[in-house]
């Protein structure tokens, strides 16, 4: 195949999942340019490596390496917010979900909750919610095993419902 | 199973991941146990909240046409290692060997000469997008001519003490510096300018054999010192590159060694 070939396929193929590369980079870095260099940069490795890409979910694999370029990033930047699985989180008995409901109607207040979440929990929440990935998708694209994948979002979704309904500055003042 | 244990299956349950068996069991708690039935509603009540077209972040409308453009830039055929295959005419011994020695020769040669080829597409690369970058947003993570202000910042963010030196009164300005990948490892750069030019001086760990080359424009020096390899690039003429190559090796003192 050649040069011009394989990079008319490549945009057919890959390119055409650029938002779903931006919106992932663009959550874990929570930056604009640092976003638009790793998709750029995980592109130019995706092009490369296409002749490897045997067909599939092109999405899940632009993906796989848009997550992967993120993590070397973020890590020698120190900035990756490792989560421990071990930890026991505080019960979530007593969410309330109408009050979910209501703090949600404000994207700013839903986009600072999500941003506060360890790395490796965003990680997973974007993946599902965002681009709907299925957990075998995630699990994939993660390099995790399901069970991990099933844990992680059920602890991200019970932090963000934490996060959600936590009384506002407004409110803690007396 | 107590309902604390039930709350992964709450989630997948709400995002439809349950066998068959497994919800049909799960509904049926849900209908008898207000706690799990309010978890339930929460789970799907964040999942609502995440799933706000708001929140999507879409691809700024030029980076695809960068992305093109640096794909363009990037793309190599593949090495034809096939070509390299040896004909196994019957030629007698002596041809025979002359034959493997030949093989061995151009298989280590290549082998040697493709890893220089990937790092120096990588280094091209790295140096086009930085100069590509909007603003210059990705030339610099720290920008400043004074050296005692970019030294410190490397050491904060590599594991190893490159070396920075001001060059301006050689005519060559230290402009600043960025952390840069090639090959997925962290590796200083370090941006010099020389009149209109841009110069990025790479630094990392390891040895490398000495060498001049030029790839889509840009000229290309790389050597090694101490245990540590440099490689530089601009689109500067070779001579001036030479002399600003001389004059970082002069002034790379036996300090530049990992920590």
């Amino acid at each position: 195949m050649g040069k011009s070939d394989t990079t008319a396929r490549f945009e057919q193929v890959v390119l055409v999942h650029l938002d779903a590369a931006y919106n992932l980079a663009r959550w874990l870095t929570k930056n604009e340019p640092d976003a638009q260099d790793i998709v750029q940069d995980a592109c130019v490795r995706a092009l490369r490596s296409f002749d490897q890409f045997r067909g599939g979910d092109a999405r899940a694999w632009l993906l796989t390496i848009v997550r992967n370029v993120s993590y070397t990033f973020l890590s020698a930047r120190k900035a990756v917010v490792e989560y421990d699985d071990d930890l026991h989180e505080p019960a979530a008995d007593d969410l309330d979900p109408q009050l979910i409901i209501q703090r949600s109607t404000d994207a700013d207040h839903v986009r600072h909750a999500i941003e506060q979440l360890p790395t490796e929990l965003r990680t997973v929440i974007v993946l599902r919610e965002l681009e709907e990935l299925s957990y075998k998708e995630i699990a994939g694209a993660t390099g995790m095993p399901i069970g991990t994948v099933m844990s992680r979002l059920s602890r991200g979704r019970e932090r963000l419902a934490m996060l959600l309904t936590e009384p506002t500055e407004v409110e803690k003042t007396p | 199973m107590n309902c604390h244990d039930r709350r992964e299956l709450i989630h997948a349950y709400a995002d439809d991941e349950l066998d068959v068996a497994s919800a049909r069991v799960l509904d049926a708690h849900l209908h008898d146990c207000p706690s799990c039935r309010a978890a339930f509603a929460a789970a799907r009540a964040v999942k609502a909240a995440i799933a706000n077209p708001a929140l999507y972040h879409r691809a700024p409308a030029d980076l695809r046409r960068r992305i093109i453009k640096s794909a363009h830039h990037a793309h190599v055929a593949a090495p034809a290692a096939e070509r390299w295959r040896i004909p196994w005419i019957p030629l007698g011994l002596a041809a025979s060997i002359l034959i493997i020695g030949l093989a061995a020769y151009s298989f280590f040669g290549r082998s040697q000469r493709s890893q220089f080829a990937l790092d120096e597409q990588e280094i091209v690369d790295s140096h086009i997008r930085s100069l590509q970058s909007p603003e210059e947003s990705h030339l610099y993570d720290v920008k400043s001519t004074d050296q005692h202000t970019v030294k410190p910042w490397f050491d904060q963010h590599v594991d190893f003490s490159p070396l920075v030196k001001q060059l301006s009164a050689d005519g060559y300005p230290l402009l600043g510096g960025r952390l840069d990948y090639i090959h997925n490892h962290p590796v200083a750069a370090l941006v010099y300018g020389r009149a209109k030019h841009k110069i990025n001086l790479f630094i990392w760990p390891g040895e490398s054999a000495h060498g001049t080359s030029a790839d889509r424009g840009f000229n290309i020096i790389h050597w090694s010192r101490d245990g540590m390899t440099y490689w530089v690039v601009s689109d500067l003429n070779t001579s001036d590159l030479q002399k600003f190559t001389d004059l970082i090796q002069a002034s790379a003192s036996p300090k530049t060694v990992p920590h």
